[in-house]
């Protein structure tokens, strides 16, 4: 049995019933069952979220207040503010209630509603990964074909090479020599942010403006992310290469070209497409690295930030923000891969 | 930007520029001077201050003394908008206009600190809000400093406009834009690249590699703050109950004392700062004139051998390996916690470990994440520990947290305010004393008296105090006025001059339609980032804003 059989019969819900089923009914089902699972997912990481963070050492209060002369009646204040002088059920009582209404919270170090905070931050994420994902994609899918069909040349070895030698870089060190190179030596970049700030640019001039600072980072997550595209587009094809049917549509006069787009590619890609899927929330991950080096106004940086103190608000959101859109994307995986492997569906 | 709640360091930076207090620190070494009030006389408990005439806000309305007196009053009696003032309205007892130029404040006990170092914010703004902690404050904001904030995009930048009503008179820039760096590598690439005309807080390396640069002009003054090595003399809580586990041999006066002699931290200036620092002994450094002594009567200057001798001679024997026991003929190992996520703290550590091998101490290093290290500090859990503060230039509140009523309420360390959970009632004594005197020599010897206790004790190894660094370009700022003990130095934006757009070379990317010039870019980091940007330098300073 190949791996892609099995990862299908994992996929494939317990219950089919044979011959009387329709297509359309098994896949309602299908998708119902994957629902629910989406569903129980989302209120475990509703619940988790609450608890996992305050095992973090720290006082928020404290480290709120670090190395200001504040004293005792204030840091009370503080706490009675935030909701900490409260026992640890109450303020989970009320972190529920409050997020049935919507609401996340205040933030504790930026003093301004969690959910505001996550609105002004997340757009900058997602065109990040986003841009990043699509080149990446298309680049690693297209590489990796190409690589395999010709298997053992110069190509295959020079791209199989340098794709390695971009994955095994750690990112930050990559985004730093690519800031020091176009930002510091050459000056033809921006060294950080997401527009050039007090510029009030309209149109044309801030797309352009807009790219120029994209450059850097998509750059560095493209670089440090499409190796596993290419790796594992180009081991499906390989094996599929060696399939018969390959042998009947050489035999049938199409051009190698044909044969390779039409009946090979189209094989190969479905266990990729499962891996493309599962490596969104990784980027979205790889994203607080990148963000954090070119001074994106991103999610990801939010994050990062807000695990010192720790800004337990905050964290709680960006949390639940992160896991539902993996979870979303899980499920998204689930329904096209169906979609695309008649296989699946007659069981 | 709620100058009533906000508590991070951006807020604290925008705000400098944006208000302004009775009093304001001045160059050269951030002595308190004239700002809103242009003189004033203190007599007992009433310090009476005199505003200078017609003060307007930026939107053109009277500065009175009535907006004066409403925000203390407000710090005084809304608990939600004491929250940054920190201490400032702990002792007060009535804040009145007398007239449109007079305020009065009437403090509770005498105090030495001039009560006038609160931002003042417009009352005609402020004062019919529903709920004006919730307020963010980033819009059109109305201030009496030569900045006010226009407009505001979160996380990315703040724009700052001149505000031509300032008392000093219209700013020579039309404003200013805040940028946030996330990566302080990044900040320094585009200063060299002109992208920006200004960077703060930079490290020790950051500022060498500045040297010699084309149009920039590195800026050293005194930060104000310092790093000590903490010893544990034994935690108690307010009423006296021992709290934490520290090891019992730091009890002993002579194995602090020791400790301290084994330090050899002239070197730490020189390889952890590049030299940009000073070392001395005691919490109060050369920056905080006219009180910096080095207490050259009672100094134990470095010197191994004499900390060997010293714990020779007390019973300290050392094993086969070199290493001490204590007396009950236990080894000594004691932990040594500190910021694992700088850069500064794990490099002093690695010097720490080997000075204190010499005279025969065992240390086991363990780096933790700053709210770790804090936390432990608070409840009393730890034997050795890297821990700084920010001194304003008022020694007050450097003193207050040497106090033994600053301790910690409960052993659990929640609201302990105390620097190294130290207690010694004749030290109390002199900072009661030093906290009436109006007498600036004679608060001076108080002070000073004060530390010489607290020296003597051994509490904490200082081990340096970190120069402030800064650096501008001098093909687009022409000016600046430096104030010894100010951080960011925004406290003097009004004085900036620009090089004129023809004699400049700027490279600045950004001269788009619609923005007006000339601009001068400034950066707020807005955020230190743990592990990329943190310096421990910057986490635990004061600026001379920071009110005590």
């Amino acid at each position: 049995m190949s791996e892609t059989e099995l990862i299908q019969m994992s996929e494939t819900p317990g219950v089919v019933d044979g011959e009387t089923s329709t297509r359309s009914s098994t896949y309602l089902r299908y998708v119902a069952n994957k629902l629910v699972g989406v569903a129980i997912s989302l209120i475990l990481v509703v619940l988790m979220s609450f608890f996992a963070f305050r095992i973090l050492p720290g006082d928020p209060v404290a480290s709120l207040t670090r190395g200001r002369p504040v004293l005792g009646p204030q840091l009370a204040q503080l706490k009675k503010e935030f909701g900490l002088d409260q026992p640890l059920w109450t303020q989970f009582v009320i972190y529920l209630e409050h997020l049935f209404q919507g609401d996340l919270g205040e933030s504790y170090t930026y003093r301004a509603p969690v959910s505001d905070l996550i609105m002004d931050y997340l757009f900058p994420t997602l065109l990040l990964t986003t841009v990043s994902a699509a080149i990446a994609i298309t680049l690693g899918l297209w590489v990796g074909q190409r690589a395999a069909w010709r298997r053992g040349s110069w190509f295959d070895n020079l791209s199989t090479g340098t794709a390695l030698v971009f994955w095994s870089m750690p990112t930050f060190w990559f985004g730093l020599i690519l800031l020091l190179i176009f930002a510091g030596m050459l000056h033809i970049l921006p060294a950080g942010g997401m527009v050039t700030p007090g510029a009030n640019l309209t149109g044309f001039p801030y797309l352009w403006d807009l790219i120029r600072h994209l450059a850097l980072p998509v750059a560095t997550m493209v670089a440090v992310s499409y190796a596993q595209y290419s790796l594992i587009m180009r081991a499906s094809l390989i094996e599929e290469m060696s399939s018969d049917y390959l042998t009947t549509a050489r035999a049938k006069g199409l051009t190698d070209d044909a044969v390779r787009r039409r009946h090979a590619v189209p094989n190969a890609l479905l266990p990729t497409v499962t891996i493309v899927f599962l490596q969104i929330g990784g980027l979205i991950a790889g994203a607080v690295t990148v963000e954090t080096v070119f001074s994106w106004p991103g999610l990801g940086f939010l994050t990062f930030q807000a695990l010192s103190g720790p800004d337990l608000p905050l964290l709680q959101g960006t949390f639940v923000v992160f896991s539902s859109i993996i979870i979303l994307t899980n499920f998204a995986a689930d329904l096209v891969y169906r979609a695309i492997d008649p296989r699946v569906t007659t069981a | 930007m709620n100058p009533f709640t906000m508590l991070n360091q951006a807020s604290f930076d925008l705000a400098q520029i944006q208000y302004e207090s009775l009093v304001m620190p001045t160059a050269p070494d951030g002595a308190d001077g004239p700002g809103l009030a242009e003189k004033w006389t203190v007599d007992g408990n009433t310090w009476t201050f005199e505003l200078r005439p017609d003060l307007k806000w930026s939107d053109g309305e009277d500065l009175t003394a009535e907006d004066v007196a409403w925000n203390y009053n407000t710090i005084m009696t809304n608990p939600k908008l004491a929250i940054s003032n920190g201490n400032l309205g702990d002792n007060l007892a009535s804040v009145t206009a007398v007239d449109e130029d007079t305020v009065e404040i009437v403090t509770e006990t005498p105090q030495a600190i001039n009560p006038g170092k609160l931002y003042i914010v417009p009352k005609h703004i402020w004062a019919d809000m529903e709920s004006p902690e919730t307020y963010e404050n980033t819009e059109d904001v109305v201030g009496s400093g030569p900045f006010v904030m226009s407009a505001y995009s979160r996380g990315v930048s703040a724009h700052m406009k001149a505000n031509p009503y300032n008392w000093r008179g219209a700013p020579k820039l039309d404003g200013i834009e805040v940028i946030s760096y996330k990566n302080k590598d990044a900040e320094v690439l585009a200063l060299k690249s002109g992208e920006i005309d200004w960077s703060n807080r930079l490290t020790a390396s950051q500022f060498d590699s500045l040297a010699g640069a084309a149009n920039i002009e590195p800026v050293e003054t005194g930060g104000g703050r310092y790093l000590g090595l903490s010893m544990n003399v034994g935690s108690t809580t307010l009423d006296g109950t021992p709290m934490g586990d520290g090891a019992a041999v730091l009890q002993d006066v002579v194995v602090r004392k020791a400790i301290r002699q084994a330090l050899d931290t002239q070197q730490l200036v020189d390889k952890v700062l590049n030299g940009h620092g000073w070392t001395g002994p005691e919490i109060l450094g050369p920056p905080t004139k006219p009180y910096y002594s080095d207490y050259e009567d009672i100094v134990d200057p470095y010197s191994p051998d004499a900390a060997n001798e010293a714990l020779d001679n007390a019973g300290y024997t050392k094993g086969a390996d070199g290493y001490r026991m204590d007396k009950e003929g236990k080894p000594i190992n004691l932990r040594l916690t500190f910021d694992g996520s700088g850069a500064a703290e794990p490099q002093i550590a690695s010097f720490i470990e080997p000075w204190l091998k010499e005279i025969g101490i065992k240390v086991t290093l363990m780096p933790q994440s700053i709210d770790q290290r804090d936390q432990e500090r608070h409840s009393g859990n730890y034997d050795l520990t890297l821990n700084g503060w920010g001194n304003p230039i008022d020694p007050d509140y450097m003193l207050y947290i040497n106090t033994c009523g600053s301790r910690a309420p409960a052993a659990d360390g929640a609201g302990n305010g105390s620097a190294d959970n130290w207690c010694d009632p004749e030290f109390d004594e002199l900072y009661k004393q030093q906290h009436v005197e109006l007498d600036q020599d004679k608060r001076t010897k108080l002070v000073q008296d004060a530390l010489s206790i607290h020296y003597e004790a051994a509490v904490v190894a200082v081990l340096y105090y970190p120069a402030a660094l800064q650096a501008y370009r001098t093909d687009r700022i022409a000016h600046v006025t430096k104030i010894q003990n100010d951080f960011t130095a925004y406290q003097t934006f009004h004085d900036l001059t620009l090089v004129s757009q023809e004699e400049g070379t700027s490279s600045s990317s950004s001269s788009g339609e619609g923005a007006s010039w000339p601009w001068i870019v400034a950066i707020a980091a807005l955020v230190v980032v743990a592990g990329i940007v943190t310096i421990v330098v910057i986490r635990r300073r004061q600026t001379a804003t920071d009110r005590e």
